[in-house]
């Protein structure tokens, strides 16, 4: 019997549909019954997996880094995504304007002042005084969305791009396993890439609309003193799903898709008005000197460990955010690889490891870089409000430029936005996952059901546990994904290899051919007159 | 280089394509044009890409004089009449036999295809430009004749007395017509965006005037010198914009190496003109020892 079900009411892989399904139900039903179980057993998993592992993510996100950059630079540079004949679909501004879009999201809405304003606070490694402190904090800001996170991008859209462009098979994890396992992507081992995948999704997703909605329920308790509660919270992310669930009933994806747009634009807006308001050469000397160090200590910060310090920060921040981006790289990676065919494979990952990346730590400069700025020039309220309450920090860093109330009210609509887009896209991408199809439609209820699971997953992490809840989700499941974004890495290799070599020996067996055969010709003809 | 007006010695590379026969019809009428002495064609064996079978020495002697056979026929079937060597090699890398030949004998021109749709990858082509010591001639399949005028690319550099002294040889085509000489120079100003539309108007006024004057005192026996403001085009498609609009059937220019280690590249100009499809022969002038 065929695992896979294709008829109008249900199209999916059966197995990896319902064992992803079932894996987040039981997830769901633990967090219901047993709330404070799984909260202690989630806390010490996460101390556990991230203290016993940090190391391997860190490890894995500098081979992924230097792996993207050895592709770019070597003889596979020059490989087409889509044949040597394609062609870009998109100009290259409309390419960049859309990474750059990729590059947007609830993260730097919530952690762009947090961040900064937090490590200077607590310096992570032992600085002498609040200027080096400043400079560490910034650093480690773009470290945590620099190259690194779009280096991860980078790989899985590479992956998904190649092997469904190059190599004809669908745009899903398992195909780009292909030279790794050969036909096993269509068996067990293939399910299992998927389940894995879709599980990362969802929890990559969860965690996003965990911070967004923990942000924006702060937003309206700072602007209209609405308390912030555990119903109130779990009202906004229904509310939010419910959106996006409406649009894809009422076919009006249109919408989405421009509200989309409309969120770069507004993104672009909130830029806009900070830098030309806020410091502005300081921001633009902060985003030259900060890019200058961050790039110089690069190695250093990047493979610290906090080896002979006893510390455990770097779970919270560092390991956290590798486990983010690496469980939203099957979400950003679709993305990027579905805008990017007949780009070479260099000028795919130049184009996004450095475009984006230069973009959000110009963002954390911006938002950042001014908050630090402010609070070495005296003014340390934003300092005591980070260290009360992380989600505040954006709304009292804007209480510092005119117009408070409008910008406030910016940022709670773009964080609401950003929520309705990144689930919307992230149910289709679970979607196409768990049906195993791609371009086929599924019946609506299958990407409303993914819709649901994914908000059930925040709500239940964030009632649980709070962000230490949605900060061991991500470990969790980030942490089996890295294996297989490093044997991805092999696998893409092993494909760009056996691209290439068959690219060189046809044109070597093309060249051949037709000079053997021109001797050939020439010793027959002259035998002939002979 | 040699004196001018010694008759020249002209080795010709050959592949055993279709392109060839263009390559024979065009030396015919540079036969017309050109004082030539010694046509040598050479065509070396591409071992590498036979099988083993067919590499073993009696079988290349065999097939080396299969091959003299079938290009003396195809020379003596087209217009080509001068009298001709060839030279059938069998070396690893064709560059190898190329250079070695023009360590044995002295060529003042080496000629070779410039295939425009034929297949090929123009990989030797472009080795030879960069390495060969004599300068090259490449003729595409598309060219156009009678030859009626050439575009020389003036650079005020070391080549431009031989760019004058290639473009004199070309004197009268088969039709008896002189041919003419269009000796331009192309200014480019490569800061222009951080000046103003009438700072580079200026500026490029006082080039235009400047160059024009030194062209009149050191070579005034020629053509007057044009000078083309590139604006914001490239220096290659100035030039052979001009070359359309002229009409020319072939340009000269120099390939831009300074130094015995940068024999090695090639100038972006040359290298955009090369690339790029083109109806025009290219000499390139190398530099002189």
């Amino acid at each position: 019997m065929s695992k896979y079900v294709r008829n109008k009411n249900f199209v999916a892989n059966k197995v990896v549909f319902f064992i992803s399904l079932v894996l987040i139900l039981l997830l769901i039903v633990v967090g219901v019954a047993f709330p404070d179980a799984m909260n202690e057993r989630l806390n010490n998993f996460r101390i556990w997996s991230s203290s016993s592992f940090g190391w391997f993510f860190t490890l894995s996100v500098n081979i992924i880094l230097i792996f993207s950059i050895y592709i770019a630079f070597s003889k596979y540079g020059k490989i087409r995504l889509g044949g040597a004949d394609a062609r870009p679909v998109y100009s290259k501004a409309s390419w960049f304007a859309m990474l750059f879009s990729a590059g947007m999201g609830i993260g730097i809405m919530f952690y762009s002042v947090a961040e900064p304003v937090t490590h200077f606070g607590s310096p992570p490694l032992p600085v002498a005084n609040e200027l080096e402190a400043a400079k560490q904090a910034m650093e480690f800001t773009s470290l945590h969305y620099g190259l690194h996170v779009w280096a991860i991008y980078a790989l899985v859209g590479l992956a998904l791009a190649f092997f469904a462009y190059n190599k004809n098979l669908p745009m899903t994890f398992r195909s780009a396993f292909y030279p790794f396992i050969g036909d096993k992507i269509n068996g067990g081992w293939g399910d299992f890439i998927d389940i894995l995948s879709a599980l990362a999704t969802v929890f990559g997703l969860a965690t996003t609309l965990g911070l967004g909605v923990m942000q924006v329920s702060t937003g309206l308790e700072f602007l209209y003193n609405w308390e912030v509660t555990p119903t109130s919270q779990t009202i906004i992310i229904i509310a939010v799903i419910s959106v996006a669930t409406v649009s894809v009933f009422l076919g009006v994806n249109k919408g989405v898709k421009r509200l989309s747009s409309a969120n770069m634009y507004m993104a672009l807006l909130l830029l806009a008005f900070i830098f030309v308001l806020g410091p502005t050469v300081a921001i633009m000397k902060g985003f030259v000197e900060n890019t200058g160090a961050y790039i110089a200590n690069l190695s250093t910060i990047s493979t610290w460990n906090e080896i002979y310090m006893g510390s455990n920060w770097q779970n919270s921040w560092t390991i956290f955010y590798w486990g983010w981006w690496i469980a939203w790289s099957p979400f950003v990676g679709t993305f990027i690889a579905q805008i990017s065919r007949g780009r070479t494979v260099k000028e795919f990952v130049l184009g996004v490891v450095l475009v984006p990346s230069l973009i959000v730590i110009f963002w954390m400069n911006a938002f950042g870089g001014s908050a630090l700025e402010m609070i070495i020039a005296g003014d340390t309220t934003m300092l005591h409000a980070v260290q009360e309450d992380l989600t505040s920090s954006l709304f009292v860093f804007l209480e510092n430029f005119p117009l408070v109330k409008y910008t406030s009210v910016l940022a709670i609509i773009l964080v609401f936005s950003f929520f309705i887009t990144s689930s919307d896209s992230g149910s289709l991408v679970i979607n196409t996952i768990t049906a195993g199809t791609e371009g086929e439609s599924t019946p609506v209820w299958q990407r409303v059901l993914w819709s649901f699971m994914q908000g059930a997953v925040a709500i239940i992490l964030l009632l649980t546990g709070g962000l230490e809840a949605l900060q061991t989700g991500v470990i969790a499941i980030g942490l089996p994904f890295a294996v297989v974004l490093l044997v991805l890495s092999y696998s893409l290799h092993k494909g760009l290899k056996e691209e290439y070599d068959k690219n060189q020996k046809a044109l070597k067996a093309r060249q051949e051919d037709s000079y053997r055969e021109t001797i050939n010709r020439i010793v027959e003809e002259e035998q002939n007159i002979e | 280089m040699r004196a001018t007006k010694e008759p020249l010695n002209i080795l010709v590379g050959i592949d055993l394509s279709q392109m060839d026969n263009y390559l024979y019809s065009y030396i015919h009428t540079l036969d017309q044009i050109l004082d030539i002495n010694k046509i040598t064609f050479l065509h070396n064996i591409k071992i590498t890409e036979l099988p083993a079978g067919m590499v073993s020495e009696d079988r290349l002697t065999v097939i080396k004089e299969k091959i003299i056979r079938k290009i003396t026929r195809d020379i003596n079937e087209s217009d080509l009449t001068h009298s001709f060597e060839i030279q059938v090699t069998s070396e690893r890398f064709s560059e190898t036999s190329f250079n070695r030949l023009a360590v044995m004998q002295h060529f003042d021109l080496l000629i070779f295809g410039n295939k425009q749709n034929l297949r090929g990858n123009g990989a030797l082509t472009s080795k030879l430009v960069r390495l060969f010591p004599s300068p090259i001639l490449l003729v595409p399949e598309t060219y156009t004749t009678p030859i009626k005028s050439i575009v020389q690319a003036i650079t005020f550099s070391r080549y431009t007395q031989a760019i004058i002294d290639w473009g004199n040889k070309f004197k009268t085509n088969k039709e008896g017509e002189e041919i003419k000489k269009f000796p331009v120079n192309v200014s480019k100003l490569f800061y222009y965006p951080l000046m103003s539309k009438k700072e580079i108007e200026r500026v490029t006024e006082e080039d235009v005037k400047t160059k024009k004057a030194k062209w009149a005192k050191e070579f005034p026996d020629n053509e007057p010198l044009k000078v083309i403001p590139a604006g914001d085009k490239g220096v290659a498609s100035t030039l052979y914009g001009y070359a359309m609009q002229q009409e020319a059937e072939v340009i000269i220019l120099g390939i831009k190496s300074e130094s015995k280690i940068k024999n090695l590249f090639i100038g972006s100009v040359a290298n955009e003109l090369l690339v790029r499809p083109t109806n025009k022969a290219l000499l390139v002038i190398k530099p002189t020892n």
